[in-house]
C-alpha cells in the first residue's frame, strides 16, 4: 500500500503548490477529506495523500482554474448528484451518448422518457465501456442492471465499478472506493474505475 | 421568505416546553425548552433555551444560556451569552463575544472570536479572527488566521494561507483580572502555511515559505522555503530550507 502514497511534502515539491493552495482546496472540498491520511513517521505524524488520485486531482484542478470558479470545480468533483432532466433526443444531440447505449436501455426494459442524472451516468458509463471494447453488449445489459439496482446506495459517497470474468462468464459489482479484494486464479479484473472520474467527466460535458 | 412569513412566531416570556416545528420568528425570554427540530427566520435567546434536536435558522442570536443537543444551520451566528453546541456548528458568520462550546466540528467563512471558544471537531473557515481565548481539539483550516494572544490557547494543528498569531501589546484589565487561562501562549503540534508570524508559540513543527519567529516561542523543527527570520528571544530547534 505505502507504494501508492505520497508524503505532503514530496507532493508540494512535485507539483509546486504552496500549503495555502492545498489547505484553500481542501476548505473548498476540492479534495475530500479521506485522502488526507495520517500516519505516524520517524517525524511524527505526517499526511500522506493516495498518489495517482491526488495527483490526478490536482492536475484537474490547476489546469481548469482559469475556466471556472473554486465553487463551480467543487461541484465538478463532488460525488452527489444535481438536478438534471434530460431526453433521450436531448442526451443523443449534446453526443453525450450514443444510440447504441439507448437500444440496450430499451432491451433492458429500462427506457424513459426523461433521465435524471442518476440514469445519465449510467447511460455514459455503459457508452464508455462499450466504445472502448472493454464490455460487450451483453455486459452492458448486466451493467445497466446492477447499476439501477445499487448505485443509489453509494449517493455521495465514493465508489468503484469492478468487472471480473471468469471463464468468459462476466459479473459487474458495485464497491465501495479502496476495497480490496482478492479472487481464484481463474477470475480476471477486466474494468475497475472509480465511478467519480465517470462523474467528473460527465458534469463537465453536461455543465 | 414569503413562504416563511405566513410561519407563525413563536414568543416565549414565561416558561415553557414545545416540541419544535416551523416558525418565522422565534424569541425566548424566559426559560423553554424544545423537544424537537426548529426551523426559523430568526431566533432571538435572552432567556434560557434547552433544545433536542436540530437549529436551522436564518440569524440567531444567544444573549441569555443555551444548550442545543444537535446541530446549529444558520447563516448568522452571534453568541453574547453561553452557549453548548452538542452536535456541529455550520454558518458563514460567527461571532462569540460569551462563551461557546462546540462538541462537533464548526464550518464557517468568517469567524469572530472575542470570548472563549471551545472546539472539540475541526474548524474550518476563510479567516479566523482572535481577541480572546480558543481551544481547538481538531484542525484548524483557515486562509488567514490572526490570534491575539490574552490568554493560553492551543489547537491540535493549523493549515492555512496567512497565519499571524502574536501577544497582544497591552494586557487589558479585563482578561487579568479574572485571572483565567494562564499567561498569554499558544500551543499547537503543526503549523503549516505560506505567511507565519509567531510570538510565545510552542509548536513542535512549523512549516511555509516565509516564516517569522517573534519572541517567546519555542519551537523544535522550523522547514521554510522563502525566508525564515528568527527573533533572538525565540528558541528554534533546527531549520531547515527545503
Amino acid at each position: 500500500m505505502t507504494d501508492d502514497l505520497i508524503s505532503k511534502k514530496e507532493l508540494l515539491d512535485l507539483t509546486g503548490i504552496s500549503y495555502g493552495q492545498l489547505y484553500r482546496w481542501k476548505r473548498k472540498n476540492l479534495i475530500p477529506e479521506e485522502w488526507f491520511i495520517r500516519k505516524s513517521s520517524y517525524t511524527g505524524q505526517e499526511t500522506f495523500f493516495p498518489k495517482q488520485q491526488i495527483l490526478l486531482r490536482i492536475d484537474k484542478i490547476l489546469n481548469m482554474k482559469d475556466g471556472l470558479s473554486l465553487d463551480e470545480l467543487a461541484d465538478v468533483f463532488s460525488p452527489t448528484l444535481g438536478e438534471v432532466e434530460m431526453s433521450a433526443q436531448q442526451l443523443l444531440e449534446r453526443n453525450i451518448v450514443s444510440q447504441i447505449s439507448l437500444d440496450l436501455m430499451k432491451e433492458a426494459g429500462r427506457e424513459q422518457s426523461l433521465y435524471a442524472l442518476e440514469q445519465i451516468m449510467m447511460l455514459y458509463v455503459l457508452d464508455k465501456l462499450l466504445m472502448s471494447g472493454d464490455i460487450t453488449r451483453q455486459e452492458g445489459v448486466l451493467l445497466i442492471d446492477v447499476m439501477s439496482e445499487h448505485y443509489y446506495r453509494f449517493t455521495g459517497k465514493p465508489s468503484e465499478l469492478v468487472l471480473i470474468r471468469k471463464m468468459g462468464v462476466p459479473s459487474f459489482m458495485l464497491v465501495t472506493a479502496g476495497m480490496e479484494f482478492y479472487f481464484d486464479n481463474g477470475v480476471k479484473v477486466v474494468v475497475r474505475q472509480p465511478m467519480g472520474t465517470f462523474m467528473e467527466e460527465l458534469k463537465l460535458k453536461l455543465g | 421568505m414569503e413562504e416563511r412569513n405566513k410561519r407563525n412566531d413563536l414568543n416565549v416570556s414565561g416558561m415553557s416546553q414545545t416540541a419544535g416545528g416551523e416558525f418565522h420568528r422565534v424569541s425566548i425570554d424566559g426559560m423553554a425548552k424544545v423537544n424537537g427540530n426548529l426551523d426559523c427566520t430568526s431566533m432571538e435567546v435572552n432567556g434560557t433555551l434547552k433544545m433536542h434536536g436540530a437549529l436551522s435558522s436564518e440569524s440567531a442570536t444567544i444573549n441569555g444560556m443555551c444548550t442545543l443537543n444537535g446541530p446549529l444551520t444558520s447563516s448568522r451566528v452571534r453568541v453574547d451569552g453561553m452557549t453548548t453546541i452538542n452536535g456541529d456548528l455550520h454558518s458563514p458568520e460567527i461571532e462569540v463575544n460569551g462563551k461557546c462550546t462546540v462538541r462537533g466540528r464548526v464550518d464557517g467563512e468568517r469567524i469572530d472570536i472575542g470570548g472563549v471558544i471551545d472546539v472539540e471537531g475541526d474548524v474550518q473557515c476563510e479567516s479566523l479572527n482572535v481577541q480572546g481565548n480558543i481551544k481547538i481539539s481538531g484542525f484548524l483550516n483557515a486562509g488567514t488566521v490572526e490570534i491575539r494572544l490574552h490568554t493560553s490557547s492551543s489547537a491540535k494543528e493549523i493549515g492555512g494561507e496567512r497565519i499571524d498569531i502574536r501577544r497582544k501589546e497591552q494586557q487589558n484589565g479585563f482578561w487579568k483580572s479574572i485571572g483565567l487561562g494562564g499567561t498569554p501562549s499558544f500551543k499547537t503540534s503543526l503549523i503549516e502555511g505560506d505567511e507565519i508570524v509567531l510570538e510565545d508559540t510552542e509548536a513542535d513543527i512549523v512549516r511555509g515559505s516565509n516564516i517569522f519567529i517573534g519572541r517567546g516561542c519555542n519551537i523544535r523543527l522550523v522547514e521554510y522555503s522563502g525566508e525564515l527570520e528568527v527573533d533572538q528571544d525565540a528558541k528554534v530547534g533546527s531549520s531547515q530550507r527545503i
